[in-house]
């Protein structure tokens, strides 16, 4: 065997065993119920629709200032009603604005550490 | 590590040299604080393929955030909007391996792969019933105002929960597309609810009533109010 082809099969061999594993692997399971909507919800958020609300990428744009306003223990429903009311009705936009404010305190958190 | 302002950041990262270099590191470090806080419900962190995937998001939201250093308006704290650009990387990706096996079909009623639930409440029989009688109502209603395409993206994302993310990839529109498409079919729904008498006047024009969202919220991270 040449060692060109000895050196393919070695890589084949260490590719086959040190695989990384998927993204979808890492992933924690989500509880069924967290994925689920309630009817009522849904019609509750219809009842609410405005005739002009922020998109998402407007909401994007504003989530950082957002995140400080509600770090600093101030009422983002009175200074940000629009951006309150976007988060109400976008899971997506909720998820993202969670996952700022625990970066904010994990990186204040480590930081003093 | 160095402390820095919001224009010494800026500063740093458009120099050239060990200067950018070093304040690239710094910004590296903070980040991953940041995202191995953001994912703890999202990954497994006891492996260690999870620092080499924050790693990849980091490398990611890095380039953009970079490219896009005249965006930043300093509203916020420098590090505050590049967490939220690392934040969104990551969980965006997640969000498609998440649900990339989830099909759109267009011949699936709302409601068929999803139970009626009323969280909070017990299992009683009558609330069960209302709750499908609304369900039922709703199928009927979408049916016959929405748009195929509106059908399609209303019951993926309000009865099987899909994220807007990975749905606005698997429509092949954006985010703010999809959300513009589902925005126009809840203001058709909401006039049908108001033709059919399921609301009142005084309901519509009072949006900061406190209901709850339609979704489960998490406490984590909620205002101190």
């Amino acid at each position: 065997m040449s060692s060109q082809n000895a050196g393919t099969i070695i890589k084949l061999f260490h590719g086959f065993f040190h695989k990384k594993p998927s993204r979808s692997s890492l992933l924690l399971p989500v509880a069924p119920s967290k994925m689920q909507i309630n009817v009522s919800g849904l019609m509750g958020m219809i009842s609410q629709t405005e005739d002009d609300e922020l998109d998402c990428g407007q909401t994007y744009e504003l989530l950082d200032q957002y995140a400080e306003i509600m770090e600093r223990g101030e009422d983002p429903q009175i200074l940000l009603p629009k951006v309150y009311r976007h988060l109400n009705r976008c899971k997506d936009c909720h998820e993202e604005l969670t996952a700022l404010l625990a970066a904010i305190q994990s990186d204040h958190e480590k930081n003093r550490n | 590590m160095t402390e820095r302002d919001n224009a010494t950041w800026l500063q740093d990262l458009r120099s050239p040299g060990k200067c950018r270099t070093t304040a690239l590191a710094d910004l590296r470090k903070i980040l991953l604080r940041g995202l191995t806080g953001a994912l703890k419900n999202w990954v497994r962190q006891d492996t260690r393929e999870f620092l080499s995937l924050c790693e990849d998001f980091i490398q990611e939201a890095l380039l953009i955030i970079l490219k896009h250093l005249d965006d930043f308006q300093g509203l916020s704290r420098f590090t505050t909007w590049a967490h939220k650009i690392s934040v969104r990387v990551a969980l965006s990706e997640l969000r498609r391996a998440r649900w990339k096996d989830y099909s759109l079909t267009a011949t699936d009623e709302p409601g068929q792969s999803s139970s009626v639930h009323e969280p909070g409440s017990p299992d009683r029989e009558q609330e069960r019933v209302e709750g499908q009688m609304m369900l039922d109502w709703m199928k009927k209603v979408m049916r016959e105002e929405l748009t195929t395409r509106q059908q399609r993206a209303l019951k993926a994302a309000a009865f099987d929960g899909i994220s807007a993310d990975a749905l606005s990839k698997k429509l092949g529109t954006t985010r703010n597309a999809l959300y513009k498409l589902l925005h126009d079919a809840r203001l058709k729904l909401k006039k049908r609810m108001l033709k059919e008498g399921f609301m009142k006047v005084q309901e519509e024009s009072d949006p900061d009533s406190e209901r709850k969202p339609p979704f489960e919220v998490s406490n984590k991270g909620e205002s101190r109010e």
